[in-house]
């Protein structure tokens, strides 16, 4: 069973007021929560592999968050990247998105993206959502 | 929000024990998750029912999944490999595959998300089980993703035609 002592999320955003948004969601949807966050893939990739040299969970964080503000061929090949290393794909991640076409949406599911999801304007309908991933990510469907 | 709420979205789940598909479908009524629900009972009929070959060569009867379930012990050919499949073929990898299954087995998890799998959720083996997963399943999947966009339907219709 379960024997990692708290859930762990690793954001990646290159805004700072979202980034901290995001986080304070998390950490209000539940207390334990680990939350990592980061402003550049090198640093998210650098956590990541970390973490899965630790052996944590057979991958390592539990959850990635692809903020709004990041361009989209960089997310592309970002899901790609994690998606192809055999120590990395394990891991759940979430592809936040403002109103973008079909095909961009299309094309985060082909590349691996476990969820999209489109992000709110408002903060509270955001903190929603996120509560609403959370409590599907680390609810007691998952392990 | 999901851009598609409005319409009903088409669910399929592969199982093979017709009991199974009949409390799927109740527990569905009684999340209030209304969708076009078709049940098909294994692996090859999911293949086939995606490319409308054998018992499904009808469009209206088959329509592309905006949601798979799907179980890892089916018989003829087993989930894991419909996962494979389904996750290295360029027309259909996109469409989200949720294991729901009763396995607590670690490796099981391990393999479903190497192999791509969207989520991988854990039923307890009663209705009420069931229920509370196909609750979680309509929050999250229906009412906070946005699913993969549908036009591509008409497209492949089109190829089949040239």
């Amino acid at each position: 069973m379960n024997t990692k002592p708290s859930p762990a999320v690793a954001i990646l955003d290159e805004d700072g007021d979202d980034r901290l948004l995001l986080q304070q969601a998390f950490e209000l949807c539940r207390q334990d929560i680990e939350v990592h966050s980061f402003e550049v893939s090198e640093g998210l990739l650098g956590y990541l592999h970390e973490q899965a040299g630790h052996g944590k969970h057979g991958g390592a964080a539990d959850l990635v968050i692809l903020g709004l503000h990041l361009p989209w061929e960089f997310t592309f090949d970002l899901i790609a990247t994690i998606k192809s290393d055999p120590g990395l794909r394990q891991i759940p991640i979430i592809v936040l998105i403002g109103l973008v076409p079909d095909a961009l949406i299309k094309r985060f599911y082909d590349l691996g993206a476990n969820t999209v999801i489109t992000r709110p304007v408002l903060w509270d309908e955001l903190l929603s959502v996120l509560k609403k991933t959370c409590d599907y990510w680390f609810g007691p469907l998952h392990m | 929000m999901n851009h598609r709420t409005v319409n009903r979205i088409v669910l399929v789940m592969v199982d093979d024990d017709e009991d199974d598909c009949l409390l799927v479908e109740a527990a569905l009524y009684e999340a209030y998750l209304k969708c076009d629900f078709h049940c098909v009972k294994d692996g090859l009929d999911m293949l086939d029912y995606l490319n409308r070959r054998g018992s499904f060569t009808e469009p209206d009867s088959s329509p592309r999944p905006d949601l798979i379930l799907l179980d890892l012990n089916l018989p003829a050919m087993s989930g894991r490999e419909v996962l494979q499949k389904l996750k290295t073929d360029q027309r259909f990898r996109s469409i989200p595959i949720i294991v729901l299954t009763t396995s607590i087995n670690e490796e099981d998890i391990a393999f479903s998300y190497d192999m791509g799998a969207n989520t991988y959720i854990i039923k307890e083996p009663s209705f009420a089980g069931l229920l509370s997963a196909i609750k979680v399943v309509k929050e999250y999947w229906l009412e906070t993703a946005t699913l993969p966009p549908r036009e591509e339907f008409a497209s492949r219709k089109k190829d089949r035609e040239n």
